[in-house]
């Protein structure tokens, strides 16, 4: 564990050096994240100058749902960036190297590359959670917190798990780096509060692509809103989820042809 | 005949390499459309209990929200990664010494390039107002539909020059996709994009109405709508018509300075 802390550790200076290369793509780059994070945040502070719920949720809840989204979102893209790389990789041959290194494949493809701008981005959005958290309209007790902390840990792992079986796609069938695209643009889902879709949309994503389960059941926790069934199945999916990503990357690494080496 | 013929013959060749990308584009748009899916659901929850929120029904939101995100399809484009790339490999070179000034070759390319990227958007977009017909709203004035097409017709143009313009900084630095990702987000958002600029102060409105970026999204909408009239519409022309020489006007002074600062380097 130890050595793959220092692994990491080197990686990320590697990746800060290189950001500090290209200083004003960086910060140009933060810039943009933030401005289109504002203008959201703005959206939905907007809205509730027209209308007092939304769906059964007021602003500051409706809000929560939206940084929590961000939150998640932004720290799969802080640790997780090297599996945007793994199609260049196996297209130049590079994947090979990885194959050989003296470190985990799979730890190697997912985090070769840490995204210091979204780590940087996660500040103002934690920041914004605690303020937001504190003006909920609810008493929030300690359990609520613990129990929060507990699923998006959940979604986390689950997140990680999506992004294994993304890049366990990519070995399998090159063409298929779109397959993180889909998974990106499906997180969209997570930035309102779940209500607002149907039965039927509700139920793909949460038991089909659990993007609820990862983003809106830790919200619900933390309101008092999640049933006990509720929280077994974040549970059972993060298991299903991650031993099955697991198995199936494996299985792809015994299919890898080398093709480009 | 011969001129004609040869520059579609660009855009043909651009067409032809964009079609190998298209799960690629697929891919791109459906997030796009789950993405404009939210927004309706979204408000389809906050009219729930029926109502007008600052001058919108229901099915003017809705009708916003599908005919902005088709008009918004149709004029966009993705110039301005192409110059700064060809700026900064080099490959900007070997078109200085071709009969055919870059900026109108590169132009009748992007058409090509873009239009499969176009077919699937207007498409799909087509697609999902045919799913929320009860709630579009269908104006067919004429006079109307014709201001719309010309309005459309020069946000194009516009967002053709604007990106070609924006491409050229790459003149002067190569480190582009932040500052591109940036201009782009505050596009959207004088565009009307994220949502009505009217749910804002009316400075916002105002700012819409002069800068560019309206005409690709809230302002052409605001006139199917009837929320501004043809008089609007007109001035509206006028200002887009502005923008254009002005952009140009900019375009050729920029790239005049920039081109004695480009070395070719990659060649």
């Amino acid at each position: 564990m130890r050595k793959y802390f220092r692994v990491w550790l080197q990686l990320s200076k590697c990746a800060i050096g290189s950001y500090l290369s290209n200083r004003l793509d960086a910060v140009t780059y933060l810039i943009g994240k933030l401005v289109r994070f504002a203008f959201f945040f703005l959206f939905l502070w907007t809205i509730f100058n027209y209308t007092d719920r939304l769906a059964s949720y007021g602003r500051y809840e409706a809000l929560f749902f939206f940084l929590t989204f961000n939150l998640i979102d932004v720290f799969a893209q802080a640790f997780l960036r090297g599996s945007y790389m793994l199609k260049i990789d196996i297209r130049t041959g590079w994947f090979d190297h990885a194959i050989a290194k003296p470190v985990n494949t799979l730890f190697w493809s997912l985090a070769r590359l840490t995204d210091i701008l979204d780590i940087l981005f996660l500040l103002p959005i934690i920041g914004l959670l605690v303020y937001v958290g504190m003006k909920l309209p609810i008493m929030i007790t300690l359990a609520n917190i613990v129990l929060y902390l507990l699923l998006l840990a959940t979604g986390l792992v689950i997140v990680v798990a999506l992004h294994i079986i993304t890049i366990a796609l990519t070995v399998l069938v090159f063409e298929s780096e779109n397959f993180i695209w889909l998974y990106r643009e499906s997180m969209t889902i997570g930035r309102l509060p779940p209500e607002i879709y149907s039965v039927g949309i509700r139920f793909v994503f949460t038991y089909l692509m659990p993007i609820i389960i990862i983003i809106a059941y830790p919200v619900k926790a933390l309101l008092g809103r999640l049933t006990a069934i509720g929280f077994l199945t974040a549970l059972i999916f993060m298991l299903v989820f991650f031993f099955g990503a697991l198995a199936f990357w494996r299985i792809s690494l015994k299919h890898y042809s080398s093709a480009s080496s | 005949m011969g001129v004609i013929k040869k520059h579609l013959t660009i855009t043909k060749i651009a067409w032809q390499r964009a079609l190998t990308y298209r799960f690629t584009v697929l891919a791109h748009r459906l997030g796009e459309l789950g993405e404009m899916l939210v927004l309706i659901l979204m408000w389809a929850a906050i009219y729930s209990g029926g109502g007008v929120i600052k001058g919108y029904s229901y099915r003017e939101m809705i009708t916003y929200i599908l005919l902005g995100n088709l008009i918004n399809v149709v004029v966009r484009n993705w110039l301005s990664s192409v110059v700064s790339r060809d700026i900064a490999d080099g490959t900007l070179s070997q078109f200085l010494v071709k009969p055919m000034p870059y900026l109108r070759y590169i132009l009748f390319r992007e058409v090509g390039r873009i239009s499969v990227a176009f077919a699937f958007s207007v498409v799909s977009s087509l697609l999902v107002i045919f799913f929320f017909t009860r709630y579009f709203i269908i104006n067919t004035a004429p006079l109307m539909l014709a201001a719309l097409a010309a309005i459309i017709l020069l946000a194009f143009v516009t967002e053709l020059l604007l990106s070609f313009l924006v491409g050229l900084i790459a003149f002067w630095t190569t480190e582009v996709d932040g500052i591109y990702a940036t201009i782009d987000r505050l596009k959207k958002f004088f565009a009307g994009g994220y949502f009505p600029i009217s749910l804002l102060p009316p400075v916002f409105v105002k700012a819409s109405f002069l800068l560019p970026f309206g005409y690709s999204f809230f302002v052409p909408v605001q006139l199917y709508l009837g929320k501004i009239g043809i008089e609007t519409a007109a001035l509206g022309i006028l200002i887009q018509l502005f923008w254009l020489a002005l952009l140009y006007g900019i375009i050729q002074l920029v790239w005049n300075r920039g081109i004695k600062k480009y070395e070719g380097v990659g060649i």
